[in-house]
């Protein structure tokens, strides 16, 4: 288990370093939806079955699926070569970042020396006995009942960003010969009729 | 598996994506993949208490931040479009043209 950790962890920091320092935004994309399947072993690991699939389905599927439309429709290639990071910035970025874990924990694994002492250990074995209930329902019991206000407050959310994303992106004025019935009805006389000659 | 690794990761997991939002702080898709980044960390850190003290509260609060993420994303991707149907760039620099 802990190794699949390690694994799934290490995986996880190179990915989201490509995400950070590439300069094709779809492949920094794919690099992040990539990292987002590292995190949902990483959660399947920690029993959060329910978690662990939402995240497949709600950021893989929908969130970075939008991503990808917003890349495509815009046609971006590359970020321009200026804007790019210098190359010393993406070596020390990468070592840090995975480098220095790697060392604690080889410290830790190899030496036996634990940079923060002796700290709580996860999943423990005997967790694992038939539950009464899924991950699912355990969660549905917390949300619907304890954490309803928060719920519906999260589907306002939801409604207000819909509403937002909407507003700021529709056009005003409808291309082609399509009717604008409101304006139709608005039409003073005065606009249409003009008066000649008076035939006395 | 100890408890401060999974807060090692989370914590360079943030690294990374906050140094990424400096580093591409140029282009908005790069910046907003990176605020994505620093969501998941932070979900991580929220899952990784819930299995520790075997409270679902955790799992709880990382689905809310994960549909926070989710509407965070949308609005900014909508600012996306109508800077770009504006200024036909994703460079964040032409916002300095409607400075004053």
């Amino acid at each position: 288990m802990s190794l699949l950790f390690t694994m799934v962890g290490g995986v996880l920091l190179l990915l989201a370093n490509h995400v950070v320092l590439s300069s094709y935004p779809v492949h920094a994309l794919v690099s992040l939806v990539a990292s987002f399947v590292a995190m949902s072993v990483l959660w399947l690991l920690f029993d959060a079955e329910f978690l662990a699939l939402a995240l497949i389905f709600v950021y893989v599927g929908a969130v970075m699926t939008l991503f990808l439309f917003m890349v495509m429709m815009l046609n971006i290639q590359s970020y321009p070569k200026s804007s790019q990071a210098r190359p010393w910035v993406m070596v020390t970025l990468v070592c840090f970042t995975v480098g220095v874990p790697v060392v604690m924990l080889g410290f830790k694994y190899f030496a036996g020396v634990s940079y923060w002492g002796d700290w709580p250990v996860l999943l423990k074995a005997s967790d694992q006995v038939s539950l009464p209930m899924t991950n699912t329902e355990a969660i549905a019991q917390l949300l619907y009942k304890k954490y309803a206000i928060a719920f519906i407050t999260m589907g306002l959310l939801l409604l207000t960003a819909i509403v937002v994303a909407v507003s700021l992106v529709k056009r005003e004025r409808r291309a082609g010969k399509a009717q604008r019935i409101s304006e139709q009805l608005q039409v003073n006389p005065k606009d249409r009729v003009r008066l000649v000659q008076e035939i006395t | 598996m100890a408890m401060m690794e999974v807060f090692g990761l989370s914590l360079f997991l943030g690294v990374v994506a906050g140094v990424g939002a400096v580093l591409n702080t140029r282009n908005v898709i790069g910046f907003l993949m990176c605020i994505e980044l620093l969501f998941a960390a932070s979900a991580l850190n929220f899952v990784a208490f819930s299995n520790y003290y075997d409270h679902l509260d955790g799992q709880v609060m990382a689905l809310l931040t994960l549909s926070s993420a989710a509407c965070e994303s949308a609005v900014a991707l909508a600012v996306l479009i109508v800077l770009y149907r504006g200024y036909s760039s994703i460079d964040t620099r032409v916002l300095q043209q409607i400075k004053g």
